[in-house]
């Protein structure tokens, strides 16, 4: 078995050009915790998560790598962290895209499952020479699949 | 073999010369870490036979290295009370979050935290914050963090512990903490104020805050940036005794390296009373890996290296030069001191260019009339190479520690937009650093 046999073929994605507003529509409507972006070729280019979403709605010294590991004299109530998710729901998600590993459809269901294992909740499928996104996989498609195998 | 387990000849004159101009070259360029360098070189330099062993590690400055490592130990723990955090906030408070106020208050927390505690670690702290409060005010960050490289560099020069050149040349020479401060201190206050002039007229009075965000800056408690009450009680309660030990070392004998060192255990054992052994060890571990042991080894292998020059009487030779150069006077000697200190340190790392530069010095002071006749030197030495570095990005570690967090923070400081205004200040501060050597010295 292959991450061809265990992947959903057809995740929802967003464009480089899509905006936060878009994605976090998908994120809230859909329940989905990453979802993968991708170029006008349909070449994998990024994830955009739930994290991003939160990520976006606190100040950047706080989120950014070596920032302050300690916010709370910020005395902000939700009002101001829903304010600065708003004032940024027009940028384009390729600004707060994630480099996740990612799967080729000929890997084994042996690195797809340790993938999965360490923490990855979704991982794209991505075809090695074209890098054209093919697939999402998730936890769930791998054990419904896993249970649903005959003895 | 002479004494000092060199060997005095001319053939071996040129291997360390040679050995020496390639560290220095393969050092700027950055292509290897500088530890790697200045060990491999302090390797050749005993392989070669410049040196013995024995005479090589005479020629390592143990209370350099002591000072140094004890300062660093001091700082990883000082650093998890949340303290520089405090000061930040407490400071963008006192102004009613004023944005030009607050560009001056953080610049002289930054000089004054900068003067006792490690440059790298100040900004490293204090930055994060300010970038927080400029998001807060919508004011563009690149302003403070111009003012915060000038401020860590100009507050390092100040005293013995804040900079390494100043600590090295504190060594060599037996100068105190006192004799820093009470001769270095009156000219670095200056310069702070003359810098912050044309930082106010080219970015601060164009600095405008809403009143809303202003008010929201107000809003931040700065008593939740205290993580750990009692381990600031402890932090504090230590740097306070270390700087009277500083004060006092001449009084009571002591090295500053026996006082920092100290300190760092006093405060070590302090931060883990009662604790068990198990969490003793990860707190002890994780303090000894905030030590910069690239910097330390870095000291080591550059020590030897200089050591196995200075053997040869190479630098003998090339203070000689100087001399005959400068006609002698100490005026000349002093002011080219200070103008190539000043304008190698923003091109090149001034630790090897100190490092060189003290044995130069003193084999100086015989034209001089003893140690006592060069001392405007060292004063000169000290400012042009520590505030040097603020005429580029490159010219000290603190410089790009902050652009660092000026590129994440989606604010780059550019090598040439940052050289453009900042060469020109920093030759400004030597200007002043000048009239005053000659006002009080020469």
């Amino acid at each position: 078995m292959t991450a061809r046999n265990l992947m959903n073929p057809n995740p929802v994605t967003l464009r480089l050009t899509d905006t936060v507003a878009a994605a976090a529509e998908h994120i809230i409507k859909e329940h989905l915790r990453h979802i993968p972006v991708v170029d006008d070729q349909g070449r994998y280019a990024g994830t955009f998560s739930i994290y991003s979403l939160l990520q976006l709605a606190l100040p950047k010294a706080v989120t950014m790598k070596e920032g302050l590991s300690n916010a709370g004299f910020v005395n902000e109530e939700t009002p101001e962290l829903a304010r600065r998710l708003r004032e940024r729901s027009n940028e384009v998600v390729a600004n707060w895209l994630s480099k996740d590993p990612v799967l080729h459809p000929d890997s084994s269901a042996m690195d797809a499952l340790l993938l999965l294992l360490q923490g990855h909740v979704s991982v794209p499928v991505v075809e090695k020479t074209t890098q054209r996104l093919v697939g999402m996989m998730s936890s769930w498609n791998v054990i419904e699949k896993l249970t649903a195998e005959k003895p | 073999m002479h004494e000092s387990g060199a060997v005095a000849s001319t053939g071996y004159m040129w291997v360390a010369a040679i050995l020496f101009i390639i560290t220095y070259g393969v050092v700027m360029s950055e292509k290897v870490n500088r530890a790697i360098v200045a060990l491999v070189a302090a390797g050749l330099m005993i392989i070669l036979g410049v040196l013995n062993q024995e005479a090589a590690i005479r020629g390592i400055d143990f209370n350099t290295i002591g000072l140094l490592i004890g300062m660093m130990l001091i700082v990883a723990i000082t650093r998890q009370s949340g303290i520089f955090q405090y000061l930040a906030i407490w400071s963008a408070k006192k102004v009613n979050a004023n944005p030009w106020g607050i560009l001056v208050m953080i610049s002289l927390v930054t000089a004054v935290t900068s003067a006792f505690l490690d440059n790298v670690t100040t900004v490293l702290l204090v930055v994060p914050v300010t970038l927080l409060i400029t998001e807060e005010l919508k004011v563009k960050p690149y302003p403070y963090l111009f003012s915060m490289i000038f401020a860590s560099n100009i507050g390092g020069t100040a005293t013995l512990i804040g900079d390494p050149p100043n600590i090295m040349i504190g060594s060599a020479t037996g100068l105190t903490f006192n004799d820093f401060a009470w001769n270095l201190t009156p000219v670095i206050l200056v310069v702070m104020a003359a810098t912050l002039i044309p930082i106010y007229f080219i970015w601060g009075r164009h600095l405008r805050a809403a009143p809303e965000d202003r008010q929201r800056v107000m809003q931040f408690n700065e008593f939740e940036a205290i993580k750990d009450w009692r381990l600031l009680k402890q932090c504090l309660s230590v740097i306070g005794l270390v700087i009277l030990g500083f004060v006092f070392a001449k009084l009571l004998h002591l090295e500053a390296a026996t006082v920092a060192m100290t300190g760092a255990a006093i405060l070590l054992l302090l931060a883990n009373f009662g604790h068990d052994p198990e969490h003793q060890s990860k707190h002890v571990l994780d303090a000894f890996n905030e030590v910069e042991w690239i910097t330390i080894f870095f000291f080591v292998g550059l020590f030897i290296v200089v050591h196995g020059v200075d053997s040869t009487g190479l630098l003998k030779l090339l203070a000689d030069k100087m001399l005959a150069m400068t006609g002698g006077d100490l005026k000349a000697t002093a002011m080219v001191i200070l103008w190539s200190s000043a304008v190698l340190s923003a091109i090149i790392d001034n630790i090897p260019f100190v490092a060189t530069m003290i044995p130069l010095i003193k084999a100086m002071a015989p034209t001089f009339g003893g140690p006592e006749g060069v001392m405007p030197l060292w004063w000169a030495l000290s400012l042009g190479a520590c505030l040097g570095g603020n005429g580029t990005l490159i010219g000290a570690s603190a410089n790009l520690v902050v652009a660092g967090f000026a590129e994440r923070a989606g604010q780059p400081i550019r090598f040439m937009r940052y050289t453009l205004v900042a060469f020109p200040i920093m030759l400004m501060s030597i200007f002043i650093c000048m009239y005053y050597l000659e006002w009080r010295y020469l």
